[in-house]
């Protein structure tokens, strides 16, 4: 590439990283395998407070229904057919109509797991209303133990009254579905593996928001492509806690070193732009053919999100918002602290929140990382990838930074997604700011 | 005595004279999980925000993929047809509900709002104290707005207003259970949705008045009888379309039909506790229902009481709840021999595409049904 | 004057004056559709006349020309008929009907008079909508499907595509069938998704394939293949497992004629669909006057 302005090179941790999503399947495959272990449907949510259970994995599906676009059109096509012509609606989310059409085929991956394995559901409604009917599927194709859980909200200010109130109504559904794990299948749940669990995942949680607001430095030390190896990384804690928080110390370590050097993430680096929810799993080479305008994303709302909200410093920086947490040196000693620590918010904790309240985010987010532009795709059978979109499309133009919105089915779903317009509309974008590709 | 139908077709003006009438204010709400007896308690003409079909150039720039009714909803409040509206209230129901009463804040700061969390999972344990303290918190909130107490002596009133709506409609839908009914589902739906943008001591008169008179008619000839399920509806069109085709809604299982009346709150010394109680205990639906799988068995249960032949289905573009669960009712529906028809509805209802399905259901449970030339109820 | 690519051949045949003279009874049928309209004449069960056009803007003048070219010479008056029905979306237009009757339950009848009575699925690929048929052995209707709302009008769209091509619209069919694989298809969703995609491959550069005419034809009837096996796959589907349908299968309609979409719908559902002798077009009118 000519025109290079900074120096680059790749990632020395990339390695690494490999290793540990590789165990994190095999951990998850042998699970599937062994008599001895359990394999739940659903999501934990934030902390997996299902490490108390020697054996258990609970395997979430939007992972898998994004693998499974990545991965083959051809049979996500397949499942998703399966799933729509039983009556799932075709407008539904990607995720789960890949997972449930791929469980009608016979699979409960795309490798070939053949369904049914999972042995529980725990379908944990989810602030998404398709997620939060995600466990029926395999609950009705096979007589397995299923429980249900809440995920209470509030909008407005932080009321102590109904945070402590929506809290321990979370906290005591899950205290339930522990309990009756524990009885039905006579496995002991180890208070100690949670603890301990709580005890890294902050720690874990700071490195990687430290790793989003390096990312606010000019050059891009990482472009939201490279991050997306990394970010589902941070929640998978289960398999060694440990190894996992020296990976994220190795990785800031390493990153700071990029900025301190400048070392970019694209040699050509002129154009910055933001997104704020899931890019098309199968179409990532988007982020690509932008190289060839010296155009980096620096990141989104959704890959940012996952370390909480930002809020925007008065230095210019952006750092991690004050939130409702267990008093600093107050050792966590009972099972419901725990969890009470894991749910400690219920305040707007929802898509919307950050429009409701905090209207101000979006604006902070691009002021912050120093964007040019942002790309905003409306996922039309994405409720949760889409809502705001077209409002905070409008807040940033009135900023000043340059919106492009393209349409599609949905990130894990390439039914609707014209690829060549998609190209086309980022041409025609930069090409309007002046920007023509690099030689 | 103004109809209900009238009531529908101008709720805009019935709402403002209402307010002129009483002084009171007017507090809009989506979704029928909202416990209006509170609201009612506190003197607020609760209002049921119902869908509409008028030209829609604004919500475009601040919405995308939002399915008709919200977007209708939020469309109207653009256009200053809801100017009366006073505050507004969300439940928690479905992202597209909380995405018009949210856009509509931003548009509309000045309105008073207030977010009411009432459980996804409605049959957990602790799911009636968290409705509780939700409720204990939306009337300390209520009491700030309107600046006096909600007294238990008006909740009880509440309450008893309210019971005694549903157990009218109740009455309403009972017509339709027998052969040869005198009351077309058009009808009912019209009244249905009136009486949600009404004063329910005021729908009571009317209701009282005007089920004897339906009592007094004339039965007619049945033609094929058909239940109703699927996304809201806010008028009779499709109801309309099947009369016209020699066929009859007797019954639904929509969130504005009959889960809007099959249970009452049980009276009980902590009011709000009772009023919480029957919310949880609504009939589920599509979207509360995502454990153990309660509709089906429930819609079937309607359909054997009502004595249907078949099934309409008729969901909304984008309605997700609604979309993921048709799996289930279908299967249902299947297992049991039901006939059934499923088609996706819009901002409008394409009269001959619509048509073209209903008439191939009816004709399928009766053949010949629909060739009748002139057949009308 | 310019060649209109997606014009197909109309017809129209009306037998000698021995079939309808000597006939007991003689009914009609008349199916009224968005793209095309279909007459059908019956003496005594037998086809004895016919007649497929394009309905264009004028769905009454469409009604009446086809009812002419299927009654030719042979004098006949609608005064003659023990009874015509009508059916298809300009049903009414056919002021000479003395019923109408629904299209699901006409197409299976028609279907039933072109394939045999052991049809048990019947798929009619229609202009505007696509119907999915599932039948009794006694001729009556266990269960039908209809396209979504937002899946309407693929084959209307394909003669627009032809036009667009250049490509006859009776070619179009088996040239697709000239790919090796089936590239993946552009959005199944609905026409007005597909068909900008469609166009959008004819550009070079962005995909590292460069497409053929061919592999475009292949790509859009693919889509429009799979889409109908949204509608045709609702017939009672298994829990766990692919489509499944009765394999006595029977396509009417105007695509029924493009091998392009129906081989690819048999290839899906691991099956040979029945011919017939008659044109599959005619199913609803002949089944309308069955009904008559």
């Amino acid at each position: 590439m000519s025109k290079q302005i900074w120096e680059t090179r790749p990632l020395e941790i990339w390695g690494k990283a490999k290793e540990l999503r590789a165990n994190f399947q095999k951990a998850i495959n042998e699970a599937a395998a062994s008599p001895n272990s359990l394999l739940a449907h659903g999501n934990t949510g934030g902390v997996d407070w299902s490490v108390g259970f020697d054996g258990l994995n609970v395997v979430e599906d939007n992972p898998i229904g994004a693998i499974m676009a990545s991965r083959s059109d051809s049979f996500s096509r397949e499942a998703r057919l399966a799933s729509e012509i039983r009556g799932w609606g075709r407008e539904l989310c990607g995720y789960v109509n890949n997972c449930w059409g791929c469980q009608f085929l016979g699979y409960d991956s795309p490798d070939g797991a053949p369904f049914p394995y999972r042995q529980l559901s725990v379908p944990l409604p989810d602030p998404c209303d398709q997620h939060a009917k995600r466990g029926q599927q395999c609950m009705d194709l096979s007589p397995i133990p299923r429980f249900g859980a809440d995920w209470p909200m509030y909008l407005g200010p932080i009321d102590p009254e109904r945070e402590s109130a929506l809290v321990e109504h979370k906290v005591q559904c899950i205290l339930h579905v522990i309990n009756e794990i524990e009885r039905i299948f006579g496995k002991k749940y180890d208070d100690e593996k949670l603890f301990n669990v709580l005890d890294i995942v902050p720690r874990v949680q700071v490195l990687v928001t430290k790793i989003a607001q390096l990312m606010a430095n000019v050059p891009a030390p990482l472009g939201l492509k490279e991050l997306y190896s990394f970010y589902t990384l941070s929640v998978l804690t289960k398999i060694d806690p440990q190894e996992m928080l020296d990976f994220w110390k190795a990785f800031v370590d390493e990153v700071q070193w990029r900025v301190d050097n400048k070392i970019a993430a694209v040699a050509t680096e002129r154009y910055r732009w933001m997104e704020a929810h899931p890019s098309p799993w199968h179409f990532l080479r988007y982020f690509r053919y932008m190289e060839q305008y010296g155009a980096v994303c620096i990141g989104s709302q959704y890959s940012h999100m996952l370390v909480e909200p930002f809020k925007l410093n008065d230095d210019g920086t952006i750092g991690r918002e004050e939130q409702v947490k267990v008093p600093e040196g107050q050792k966590i000693r009972t099972r419901e602290d725990a969890l009470r620590s894991i749910f400690r918010e219920a305040r707007g904790e929802r898509f919307k929140d950050d429009e409701y309240f905090r209207k101000h985010v979006i604006t902070d987010f691009a002021k912050a990382f120093h964007v040019d532009g942002a790309i905003m795709p409306l996922w039309r059978a994405g409720v949760g990838c889409t809502l705001t979109r077209k409002e905070q499309g409008l807040r940033l133009s009135e900023m000043g930074v340059r919106v492009l919105h393209y349409e599609g089915a949905q990130p894990g779903d390439r039914t609707d997604l014209d690829e060549h317009d998609f190209l086309d509309r980022l041409d025609i974008w930069m090409e309007s700011q002046g920007l023509e590709k690099l030689a | 005595m103004k109809t209900f139908k009238e009531i529908l077709e101008n709720r805009h003006a019935y709402a403002k004279d209402w307010k002129a009438r009483t002084g009171g204010k007017v507090l809009g709400f989506y979704d029928t999980y909202f416990p209006e007896e509170v609201a009612y308690a506190a003197g607020l003409l609760p209002l049921r925000l119902l869908a509409s079909h008028c030209e829609d150039a604004l919500t475009d720039r601040l919405m995308y993929g939002n399915c008709y009714c919200t977007r209708d909803i939020f469309n109207q409040f653009m256009l200053g047809r809801y100017d009366y509206v006073d505050g507004l209230v969300s439940i928690e129901s479905c992202q597209w509900w909380y995405n018009a009463f949210d856009t509509t804040l931003i548009e509309f700061p000045e309105l008073w709002s207030h977010y009411l969390f009432t459980t996804d999972y409605v049959d957990a344990r602790t799911s009636k104290d968290a409705v509780f303290s939700e409720l204990k918190i939306f009337v300390k909130r209520l009491e700030e707005w309107i600046g006096k107490t909600v007294t238990d002596e008006a909740l009880d009133n509440a309450i008893d207003v309210y019971n005694k709506n549903r157990a009218l409609l109740r009455q309403l839908y009972q017509l339709r259970r027998f052969d040869r009914t005198a009351v077309l589902g058009s009808e009912v739906m019209e009244i249905m949705l009136a009486n949600q943008v009404m004063d329910k001591a005021e729908a009571n008169v009317m209701l009282e008045s005007l089920l004897p008179e339906l009592e007094a008619r004339a039965p007619q000839e049945d033609g094929v009888r058909l239940m109703l399920i699927g996304s809201e509806t806010y008028d009779a069109k499709l109801e309309k379309l099947v009369e016209s085709l020699g066929a009859n809604i007797v019954t639904d299982e929509l969130d504005n039909g009959t889960a809007y009346i099959l249970n009452d709150v049980i009276p009980m010394k902590n009011r709000l506790m009772a009023i919480g109680l029957r919310y949880l205990g609504k009939p589920h639906s599509a979207l509360k229902d995502n454990v153990w799988r309660r509709r089906p068995e429930h819609i079937y249960q309607l359909y054997e009481d009502f004595q249907a032949d078949g099934v309409i289905i008729a969901k909304q573009i984008y309605c997700h709840p609604h979309g993921s669960d048709m799996y289930a009712v279908w299967k249902l529906l299947r297992e049991r021999n039901i006939p059934y028809h499923t088609f996706e509805r819009d901002t409008t209802l394409p009269y001959e595409e619509t048509k073209l399905g209903v008439e191939a259901l009816i004709s399928m449970i009766k053949p010949g049904m629909t060739r009748l030339h002139g057949w009308s109820k | 004057m310019l060649q209109e690519y997606g014009k197909w051949p109309e017809s129209a045949w009306t037998g000698g004056e021995a079939i309808w003279k000597s006939a007991k009874k003689i009914t009609g049928g008349a199916d009224v559709g968005t793209t095309s309209t279909q007459v059908a004449i019956l003496a005594d069960g037998a086809l004895c006349g016919f007649a497929n056009i394009r309905t264009g803007y004028d769905f009454k003048a469409a009604a009446d020309k086809a009812f002419a070219l299927a009654l030719g010479n042979s004098g006949l008056k609608a005064s003659d008929f023990s009874g015509i029905f009508a059916t298809g979306f300009g049903r009414r237009n056919a002021v000479y009907a003395t019923g109408t009757t629904d299209e699901v339950l006409a197409h299976a009848k028609g279907a039933r008079f072109l394939y045999g009575k052991d049809v048990n699925t019947v798929v009619d690929l229609g202009g505007q909508t696509v119907k999915a048929v599932r039948l009794y052995d006694w001729d009556r209707v266990q269960e039908f499907k209809i396209s979504d709302k937002c899946a309407t009008g693929f084959g209307r769209h394909i003669e627009v595509l032809c036009d667009l091509l250049e490509v006859p619209i009776t070619e179009i069919g088996e040239k697709s069938l000239q790919v090796e694989t089936d590239p993946e298809p552009v959005s199944t969703t609905c026409y007005n998704f597909a068909f900008p995609e469609t166009v959008g491959l004819f550009r070079h550069g962005y995909k590292e394939e460069v497409y053929s005419e061919n592999d475009v034809l292949a790509t859009h009837l693919f889509t429009v293949a799979w889409r109908v096996l949204g509608t045709v796959g609702k017939l009672c589907p298994l829990d766990i497992g692919d489509i499944s349908v009765y394999k006595e299968l029977g396509f009417t309609g105007g695509l029924a004629k493009n091998p392009g979409v129906t081989k690819r719908i048999e290839r899906k559902l691991g099956v040979t669909a029945l011919t017939s002798e008659y044109d599959p077009a005619l199913a609803g009118a002949i089944g309308a006057a069955l009904l008559a």
